[in-house]
């Protein structure tokens, strides 16, 4: 399995180049590859097809040679001077008109027959020393001429028919199978002649048949007609020093005629064609279109059947070019193909390189963003010009870099109150469980005053009862009436107590009504302001208007703030400044009264305690310590709070606060 | 009968050989050589032809020549042709011995004027249409081929 892990850790524009191009590689290569596969097998299927017209127009000539020759024939055939000459049997002309006749149209041979075939005379024999019988009638065309008229063909003459047409003649024509200089095997041994064979029936003017004009050419041995197509073919083209062509004709297997050289500057006549080509051709009668070695060089080649008159292959006709040629050109076009490739490649990984760069920099840059983002700089914002897909990223990217800042800085501010709010917490439980036990500890000292006053409540009422009845009884000027006095007036203050620590515990009973705390702070400011202990004293009144009545006894609310005020006076030493203040906490539905001095403050360690009934700062005789517990037993009486803040040389603040009531208040009594 | 026969020789489908025929047709367009010349376009047989030979004062064959001189010369020539032209003609077989052949055969062609025109041509191959070179000797071989229809052969 294919392992990308250090390819993943490449940078992404790295990774889509290189991917790219190995994409684009692997396809270029393959299409090189196949390309130049198609390409080769393309050329060399021009080449074969260059090879089969090449072929064809070399098998036009030697057409047209055979059909002139049978042109040339049939006229002299046709010739009154020939049909005289051998109507009358005058061999010494007619031999004499034969070899004029020979000449003038350039033949190996011309010979005439009697009807019947047997030779009368021909171009070598002397009309005086006349050969043999010869039956020309063996052959084909001579046999045939009669019938078929004027015709020309390629033959098979035999040896020995040729010989009686001249020993010189036979002699060209035999060809000695010859080894190729480039080895290969050996050809068969002729056994006679190939020519080019044309003959046409000499008439009387009534029609009788006189006699068989013959006439032919022997191609073995002969290069004018290879030659000739080679020039016409290959205009006689060279190649580092070779002919660019061949042609050659085959009797059978047997090179007879060809351009072919065997090495020097020989021709190869002789030399035999290859095995594959032979079988294909000449036993299978099909054509050669392939490349095929010829006796020492490849050539892109094509050969087909040559036939004679009766249809039956006797030979080959065979054109080729030199296969380096097609090697050249096809590698010049490979070279250049894979040049051209390769410039392309180039320029691609070029381009692909400055595109794939275009898509990843702001990819890159939103990257370093991001990474500056994270280093805690959200200063940053990216490119948003930018087209399609990348241009909504950067927007997304603004946009949640936007986010990410607002969460930033909420992040920060609170952790930056974080502390103030878990301190102010802190002190606010501190402070409630300060009061809880506070409260705890004020409960079970007014259940325990509760007890006390009750059982010393009764005694106190028979006391003063039974002092009151003996004080009645006793006159002013007895001894005892001032001492009754003092019991009654000792017993009443004990009596006071009691009722104080009653309020205390709220064991005692009160009316309760809608009452107006703004209202029951005048009236208490009016009964004390007008003494001596305020001449010195600032009241300063803020007030909110129009708040809901509470719900109590306005006569125990009166004494609570007289208590609280005369306590603030008290520890102002009579001169400072006195603030109340009023208002409506809506979110608690509660009425807040605040009583504020610029006293010199209560140490800490006694704010614990001022609640306690019997605790007191002032002098002995100056207090009872029942004040503030009194007032603090009516404030929770009537469901309110107490809370007191002091700061030593500062000055002292106890706030109230009460439960608002739905009910409308009543007004007071003056 | 008109005195003079112009035997156009050559293979039309074989490029350049095919200037014979292009420079005889070019004459039927002259009224006055049409007036003296029958153009017959011979292909490469010239024995097909040898009867209308036959009692003309003058026959032009015109030709094309391949390798035996300047490339796109034009040259006119009585026959019998000198030893070197023999082997001037672009097609398979000699016309110049099928011109032999016949006069000896036709003893009465012996008494007629056989002109050879000669286009030399750069190459025969399997094309349509001539060359640009040969093209351009069309008008110079018309004109020497008219010269030999009216009468005054150049040489």
């Amino acid at each position: 399995m294919l392992r990308l892990r250090p390819f993943r850790r490449w940078s992404l524009t790295a990774q889509l180049v290189v991917g790219y191009l190995v994409v684009l590689g692997t396809g270029g290569l393959l299409t090189s590859l196949v390309g130049s596969y198609i390409v080769s097998n393309t050329m060399m299927e021009q080449e074969r097809r260059t090879a089969r017209h090449d072929l064809a127009a070399a098998r036009s000539i030697y057409e047209r040679q055979l059909e002139t020759l049978r042109h040339a024939i049939r006229f002299a055939a046709g010739t009154e001077a020939l049909q005289d000459r051998v109507a009358s049997r005058r061999t010494p002309d007619l031999h004499s008109y034969l070899r004029s006749i020979q000449e003038t149209g350039g033949f190996d041979f011309v010979g005439i027959t009697d009807s019947a075939g047997v030779l009368l005379t021909n171009t070598y024999e002397a009309p005086d020393q006349p050969g043999p019988f010869l039956d020309l009638a063996v052959l084909p065309p001579i046999r045939n001429a009669a019938t078929r008229g004027a015709d020309a063909v390629t033959e098979v003459v035999p040896f020995a028919l040729l010989r009686r047409h001249g020993p010189a003649l036979e002699q060209r024509a035999h060809v000695v199978p010859a080894p190729a200089a480039g080895g290969g095997s050996m050809a068969s041994a002729p056994a006679g002649a190939m020519v080019q064979f044309a003959s046409a029936p000499v008439r009387a003017a009534n029609g009788r048949l006189l006699g068989i004009l013959y006439a032919g050419t022997v191609l073995a041995g002969d290069s004018a007609i290879v030659d000739r197509v080679n020039d016409l073919v290959y205009g006689g083209e060279r190649y580092r020093g070779k002919l660019l062509g061949s042609v050659t004709i085959f009797q059978h297997d047997l090179r007879i005629a060809t351009t072919v050289l065997n090495g020097g500057e020989q021709r190869a006549f002789g030399t035999a064609a290859s095995p594959q080509v032979a079988e294909r051709v000449l036993r299978q009668g099909r054509t050669w279109n392939d490349r095929a070695y010829v006796v020492n060089d490849w050539y892109v080649s094509a050969y087909e059947p040559i036939r004679n008159g009766e249809n039956e292959i006797v030979g080959m006709l065979h054109v080729g070019m030199l296969q380096d040629v097609f090697n050249e050109t096809r590698d010049r076009v490979i070279i250049s193909f894979f040049a051209i490739a390769t410039f392309g490649f180039l320029a691609i990984i070029l381009t692909t390189y400055i595109m794939i760069r275009r898509i990843t920099n702001p990819l890159v840059h939103m990257a370093g963003v991001a990474r500056r983002i994270t280093a805690g700089r959200f200063d940053q914002e990216v490119f948003t010009d930018l087209p399609g897909e990348l241009g909504f990223l950067a927007e997304s990217f603004n946009t949640m870099q936007f986010s990410l800042r607002e969460m930033h800085a909420d992040l920060e501010e609170w952790a930056s109150t974080l502390e103030d709010k878990v301190a102010q917490r802190t002190e606010e439980l501190v402070r409630m469980q300060a009061r809880v036990a506070q409260a705890e500890h004020l409960a079970s000292l007014g259940m325990l005053s509760a007890g006390v006053a009750h059982e010393i409540n009764n005694p106190l009422g028979g006391i003063l009862a039974l002092t009151s009845l003996a004080l009645e009884d006793t006159p002013p000027e007895d001894p005892r009436h001032e001492n009754l006095q003092e019991v009654v007036r000792q017993t009443e203050r004990c009596r006071n107590i009691v009722k104080g620590l009653l309020e205390f515990s709220r064991q005692s009973s009160s009316d309760q009504e809608p009452v107006d705390i703004n209202e029951v702070l005048v009236k208490t400011l009016n009964l004390i302001e007008s003494q001596a202990l305020f001449f010195n004293v600032e009241v300063v009144r803020e007030w909110q208007q129009d708040m809901p009545p509470v719900e109590g006894d306005r006569s125990e609310l009166q004494q609570v703030f007289m208590n609280l005020i005369v306590n603030a006076v008290q520890s102002m030493s009579e001169k400072g400044v006195i603030r109340l203040a009023t208002r409506y906490d809506e979110a608690a539905d509660q009425v807040e009264v605040s009583v504020a001095d610029t006293g010199r403050g209560i140490p800490r360690e006694l704010i614990d305690r001022i609640f306690d009934p019997f605790f007191t700062t002032k002098a002995s005789g100056q207090g009872t310590g029942l004040g503030l517990s009194i007032a603090y037993g009516i404030i929770t009486k009537h469901g309110g709070t107490i809370v007191v803040e002091s700061e030593l040389g500062a000055g002292t603040r106890f706030t109230v606060r009460f439960p608002a009531s739905r009910l409308v208040a009543s007004e007071g009594m003056g | 009968m008109k005195p003079v026969l112009v035997l156009a020789l050559g293979n039309a489908l074989a490029g350049d050989d095919a200037v014979g025929g292009e420079v005889a047709r070019a004459l039927t367009t002259d009224p006055a050589a049409d007036a003296l010349a029958d153009v017959v376009l011979a292909g490469t047989d010239l024995f097909r032809h040898a009867h209308e030979m036959n009692g003309r004062r003058r026959v032009v064959i015109v030709d094309a020549a391949l390798g035996t001189g300047d490339v796109a010369s034009v040259r006119v020539l009585p026959h019998p042709l000198p030893a070197a032209e023999r082997r001037s003609h672009a097609h398979a077989l000699d016309p110049v011995g099928a011109v032999d052949l016949l006069q000896f055969l036709v003893p009465e062609l012996a008494t007629t004027e056989i002109w050879w025109l000669l286009v030399e041509v750069p190459e025969v191959a399997a094309a349509r249409g001539l060359s640009a070179i040969t093209a351009a000797q069309v008008p110079e071989a018309v004109a020497a081929l008219r010269s030999l229809v009216l009468g005054t052969p150049r040489e």
